[in-house]
């Protein structure tokens, strides 16, 4: 039973190869209001497993969801397209739930954690839709020049990018901090694998934004996305940031 | 009163709203509203400074429970003022500089944005605080060395830098996390007042704290100010608009020197980090202004020049002389954002006219062409040698009697001293009519030099750090063993003094036209290639993303 209940926590918070039937299933699924949902209701039977699971997280865990992490959040170095990048950077950050788990043992804040993630990925996924409806792709090199040309479209991406890869004031970047906090002294090895995992991220980020964004206009322009869904884009950011001031008060 | 260090830093961000709300007003009125609000800024950061000068003392505000502690102290009050002095100029400059690109509300925005990022760092009670804004300076240079989103290099540029300041956020994440449980608290006042009580407290694996959180913050403020192999990112980010240079090496590449200053109470309990911190600062003085010197592109050359003075500013913290180095960063500030923003108008006045003046001193300079037989070489060299070293021992006595006693201040002089010799023996191999009015003119500039720099130093020195002890615990910190000093001071002023008198005997004997011996050519290629250091840097990263393709063809993607 034990056996099942890893292997299931492994599934639904990826653990590699296990990351694999995630990411299969979300580049198969193609309508934005599945992604979203998928990215919000996937990790939360693997959190409500590793949170009453009796026995702790052991180390061989911590250092296989460490590895996962860390594999996930290098090839997303070198992905181009938009809905890959989604998906390993869901499986990158939601591994690293074993982490909290094994350093704090709290259920609250691995479903925190879990959320910190899920909620602005959902959010790209719902613009990464608006670019696929222009472009028919969201594929780095098709797409280029969206600064230009949707100059809002742009900022949400933006602004959605630097709350997936855990910038500042997002929840993201309160629940990395609480993770590195409490690894720190305990498991030092696991702090510095935390770090470089968040350094990927990064990478990763700017290099997919810059490739989209950045360039000449392409030949065929394509409508902006409206003020209204502007508006409405800068609403639920500033609730994710409401949300990474509560996951401060909470975690920290 | 002192609670309006909470204005000074609020103001910004809600200019940025109101710029970017203004977007689609005429252009002069978005400028107008973001440089009001900078001039109100200023204002009132210098009516904080005055609130500090006359009544020292920490005051502390907390925007909730476990962080957003606001610092209001001497070294927060004196950075709060200059970011703004310099943002404010930096504003007043773009209004018309930037006044034919697109996204100009976008521009007065971000540069707003950053005013006050800078603010909420420099004035940061805790780590949290002080991690956010650490962190949101690096994502908000990013976008503004970007500003041109058509330019596909200034974002490959600005990527470099944002990679470099997210390696350098790191230590600094971990270095919190170490105070915090080892302190359990995030303020900086309760961490380092835990820290004096039990300066000797482990960390992992048994080592000491103050060393290996030392050790980290270091690295962090290596990451910023474009120390030596940290330091790629500095020359060529200069594909953003020029306002953005210059904020940058004037204001945020300095802030490498504020965080040590800032954890000063941590570095006196340490005792060999402050080493390493001189050392890397010397590697940095003297890569840098190699390099500098073999640029033929000004702006390439002046980003080469902020790495050299970035590298005397840590050199300077490493030595113990922690108030010096806000000076310099100060000093540097004001002449490098200036040297900035006149480099386009010179770059224009040289397209219309080259500006080559038909003097003496220009040949002299450019074309390397000395005088010949000159006045008796050994009085002279005497000279070079002597009289800075006497007028920077008669400034040093002045502010404090006993300054021999400390190394770092023994450090400085050195450099002090040959930096006064090579104006001297410069001032000999010129061409003139009056060789006894150059040498006075040069050596009274030389003194005012040396008197303003030794006394406005001094009094940064009392009013960032009036504890006399506390004072002289940085210098020890930053100290080695005497007989090891006594030797090193004896063997290095021995190398220059051999040098000096080489120079002078050769020069005086008339230098034969030798053939470059092929060794400086391959010097000169290895300074032409930067040490290959980005080289090596795009290698690796090519390698790792090659890696990565390979990686995902192998497990198909998913």
């Amino acid at each position: 039973m034990q056996a099942l209940n890893l292997i299931l926590a492994g599934i639904f918070l990826p653990l590699f190869p296990l990351g694999m039937i995630f990411n299969g299933l979300f580049q198969h699924t193609r309508n934005a209001w599945l992604r979203a949902a998928l990215l919000l209701l996937w990790p939360l039977p693997g959190v409500w497993i590793l949170s009453t699971m009796p026995a702790g997280i052991s180390n061989g865990f911590l250092i296989w969801a460490l590895f996962s992490a860390m594999l996930y959040g290098f090839r997303a170095v070198v992905v181009r397209d938009f809905g890959v990048w989604i998906g390993f950077l869901a499986t990158s950050s939601w591994s690293l739930g074993w982490v909290t788990m094994g350093v704090t043992a709290k259920p609250h804040d691995l479903l925190l954690q879990v959320l910190a993630f899920s909620l602005p990925l959902a959010l790209l996924a719902m613009l990464v839709a608006e670019l696929e409806r222009r472009y028919e792709s969201a594929y780095a090199g098709v797409v280029s020049g969206v600064a230009q040309a949707q100059p809002r479209l742009a900022v949400a991406l933006v602004v959605a990018v630097l709350a997936v890869i855990g910038s500042p004031l997002f929840p993201a970047f309160f629940s990395m901090l609480s993770t590195v906090a409490n690894a720190v002294n305990r498991v030092p090895t696991a702090a510095v694998g935390l770090i470089t995992v968040w350094l990927l991220w990064s990478w990763s980020g700017a290099r997919l934004l810059q490739e989209m964004l950045v360039g000449p206009v392409a030949g065929v322009r394509h409508r902006d996305i409206s003020r209204t869904i502007a508006g409405l884009y800068v609403l639920l950011f500033i609730l994710l940031v409401i949300t990474g001031l509560y996951t401060a008060e909470v975690m920290l | 009163m002192q609670q309006l260090i909470l204005l000074v830093i609020a103001l910004p961000f809600v200019s940025a709203i109101l710029t970017q709300l203004m977007a689609g007003h005429p252009r002069r009125r978005v400028a107008l509203m973001s440089v009001a609000a900078t001039w109100v800024t200023f204002l009132f950061a210098a009516v904080n400074l005055w609130l500090a000068l006359s009544a020292p003392g920490v005051h502390e505000y907390s925007l909730s429970s476990t962080w957003g502690l606001i610092r209001f102290d001497s070294l927060s009050t004196l950075m709060c003022l200059v970011i703004a002095a310099i943002s404010l100029i930096v504003h007043l400059y773009s209004v018309r500089y930037m006044a034919e690109e697109p996204g100009y509300a976008r521009f007065f925005s971000l540069l707003d944005l950053m005013t006050g990022t800078l603010l909420l760092m420099v004035s940061a009670g805790d780590l949290i605080t002080l991690l956010i804004a650490w962190h949101l300076v690096g994502i908000l240079l990013y976008f503004l060395l970007g500003f041109d989103t058509r330019s596909r290099p200034a974002y490959r540029y600005a990527f470099w830098t944002w990679i470099t300041y997210r390696l350098g956020d790191l230590p600094l994440l971990l270095a919190a996390a170490l105070l915090y449980q080892a302190y359990g608290s995030w303020s900086l006042s309760v961490i380092f007042q835990r820290l004096s009580d039990t300066p000797d407290m482990q960390t992992v694996m048994g080592l000491p704290l103050v060393e290996v959180v030392g050790a980290l913050v270091a690295i962090a403020a290596y990451a910023r100010s474009a120390q030596f192999l940290l330091h790629t990112w500095l020359p060529y980010s200069m594909s953003g608009p020029t306002p953005v240079s210059a904020l940058m090496h004037a204001g945020i590449v300095n802030a490498g020197g504020f965080l040590i200053n800032r954890f000063a109470p941590l570095f006196v309990h340490t005792s060999g980090v402050l080493h390493w911190v001189f050392i890397v600062g010397l590697a940095t003085a003297v890569f840098g202004s190699v390099l500098m010197l073999t640029q033929n592109d000004i702006k390439k050359s002046l980003g080469y020049s902020t790495m050299g003075q970035m590298g005397f500013m840590i050199m300077e913290c490493g030595v113990g002389a922690f108030s010096l180095a806000i000076y310099h960063l100060i000093a540097h500030g004001v002449f490098k954002g200036t040297l900035f923003l006149s480099a386009g108008g010179v770059i224009n006045a040289a397209r219309k006219d080259d500006g080559v003046p038909k003097d003496p001193l220009y040949n002299f300079v450019v074309e390397k062409n000395p005088a010949r037989n000159r006045k008796p070489w050994l009085l002279m060299a005497a000279m070079t040698l002597l009289v800075p070293a006497a007028i920077l021992l008669l400034a040093h006595w002045l502010v404090a009697e006993d300054f021999y006693q400390k190394q770092g201040a023994i450090v400085l002089l050195f450099f002090g001293w040959v930096t006064g010799a090579q104006l001297l023996f410069t001032a000999y191999r010129m061409h003139t009519d009056n060789l006894a009015r150059l040498f006075t003119l040069v050596i009274v500039s030389f003194s005012v030099v040396v008197l303003g720099y030794t006394l406005i130093g001094h009094g940064f020195d009392v009013f960032l750090y009036p504890d006399e002890t506390f004072r002289a615990q940085i210098y020890t910190a930053a100290g080695i063993d005497v007989i090891w000093f006594d030797v090193l001071v004896v063997l290095v002023t021995a190398i220059i003094v051999a040098g000096w008198m080489h120079t002078y005997y050769s020069e005086r004997n008339g230098r034969r036209k030798q053939r470059t011996h092929p060794l400086w050519l391959g010097f000169y290629a290895l300074i032409s290639r930067e040490f290959y250091v980005s080289d090596l840097y795009t290698w690796m990263s090519r390698r790792l993303e090659r890696l990565a393709v390979q990686l995902n063809v192998w497990l198909r993607w998913v």
